[in-house]
């Protein structure tokens, strides 16, 4: 985790926490990290995800999202067991309620710092952490732990899904950079793929006239290698339909609704579930609906990948 | 009481987090105050008890003693700004680990209450 020594005594009135001590400074020029940037302040016994800001009076501060905050120094808080019992049982709650959200991250978070792993710890609990987060509207803090389990296994295709996703919601100018660097490999796997599309697709939906016309080539070219690729039967089929959703909303833009109905129930058939059962298809025009439909597709098919394919199994070395 | 202002020896002190703060040292939580003073930071007020003070910590422990006995050893307590009682226990600049480990011996345990449950601002 991008954690610095935070001292929570050393607070300004509205709360913010003074980043000028001299564990926060070491820290701070260790991480390379400046305003704007998202961490997690810790004193190793709470902990919080904060953005790093100036304050006019006190300097550089970290504004806590308490939504975020972490006991580590809570009864049971080092002990493995303990900690599995409880989060078990709330991973495989169904339906997941968005009140256990702060809960699960503050259990997957004590799970890391009670536990020694034999290669440090599991990509898989970082992007986990990430998931949370995501659901809980913390995309910044989502997206430094999703590079973190980036990081820890560059060539896993679902972490660079993972990433791409995030960094597309956070930051779509640098997404779509990024999103069109890694498809310049021909061997990009399906699922990788299929976030570049998804960015590509929401970044057609901010430009006009001949940039949208090249934009909208080159999604549906995306497109069109996403159906070839050989490992297309390992991706989500929620995946699937939302490939099949963004070439259908390129093609009604356009203008072209044949096409764009046909992809539309291309999608619903892979995936007949959340917005693309009536919503989806029943699209005729690009118009303001069509885009919040967008933004809610976009949203709730990307999360199965997130539950589905991050295994959550991990045996530490000692409790 | 005014920024600047020193406290008097029976004001109570508090610092949030385990003492004798052994995974947050004392030197490492230092930094010079807006005011100009150098040193860490605390919670202390006149006529509060610890429980009082320790409402601003978030920690479920805090460490508690006087302004006196912080003076015996030598150094300085002054109100500054900050959340809450926020005051700065005055150190020279090259304080050392060794006196930062040795103030810190003087804090006595206390659990804390009720551990400021923060609201997103």
């Amino acid at each position: 985790m991008k954690t610095i020594s935070a001292d929570y005594n050393a607070t300004t009135e509205a709360g913010y926490v003074c980043l000028t001590t001299r564990g926060s400074q070491e820290d701070i020029l260790r991480l390379s990290l400046g305003p704007g940037d998202w961490a997690w302040l810790s004193d190793t016994e709470i902990m919080v995800g904060a953005q790093l800001a100036i304050d006019d009076r006190y300097g550089l501060v970290g504004v806590p999202d308490w939504d975020t905050l972490v006991h580590l120094d809570d009864e049971g808080a080092d002990d493995f067991d303990h900690i599995m019992a409880e989060l078990k049982p709330l991973l495989a709650k169904e339906p997941p309620s968005s009140k256990d959200e702060p809960r699960i991250l503050e259990l997957l978070t004590q799970l890391e710092h009670a536990t020694r792993f034999n290669d440090g710890p599991p990509a898989n609990l970082a992007c986990r952490r990430a998931l949370v987060l995501r659901q809980m509207g913390k995309l910044g803090l989502a997206l430094i732990e999703m590079k973190e389990a980036r990081r820890a296994q560059p060539d896993a295709p679902g972490f660079t899904f993972g990433y791409l996703d995030l960094l597309g919601l956070e930051d779509l100018p640098s997404a779509v950079s990024e999103a069109q660097s890694i498809a310049e490999s021909p061997d990009v796997p399906a699922l990788v793929l299929s976030a570049c599309i998804n960015i590509l697709a929401m970044h057609a939906e901010q430009v006009s006239g001949e940039q949208f016309e090249s934009t909208a080539e080159q999604v549906l070219a995306w497109c069109r290698r996403f159906d070839k690729a050989p490992d297309l039967d390992q991706v989500e089929p929620s995946l699937v339909a939302l490939s099949y959703f963004n070439r259908g909303l390129v093609h009604l833009r356009a203008g072209q609704i044949s096409q764009a109905r046909q992809a539309f129930e291309n999608a619903q058939r892979h995936y007949p579930l959340g917005p693309m059962l009536d919503e989806v298809t029943g699209l005729q025009t690009y118009d303001r609906h069509a885009r919040e439909v967008a933004q809610r597709v976009r949203t709730i098919n990307a999360e199965p990948f997130y539950a589905s394919s991050v295994e959550f199994s991990m045996q530490p070395v000692a409790a | 009481m005014a920024e600047g202002d020193s406290l008097p020896d029976d004001a109570v002190v508090v610092r949030c987090g385990l003492p004798p703060f052994v995974n947050s040292p004392l030197d490492r939580g230092c930094r010079r105050h807006p005011v100009g003073l150098f040193g860490f930071s605390v919670q202390a007020a006149v006529g509060l008890t610890v429980q009082q003070l320790a409402t601003a910590c978030s920690n479920n422990s805090v460490g508690f003693t006087t302004v006196g006995e912080i003076r015996i050893m030598g150094y300085e307590v002054v109100r500054t700004s900050g959340e809450a009682h926020h005051a700065t226990v005055v150190v020279p600049v090259d304080w050392s680990a060794d006196a930062a480990e040795q103030l810190a011996l003087i804090f006595q345990h206390a659990t804390n209450p009720s551990p400021k449950k923060r609201a997103r601002p």
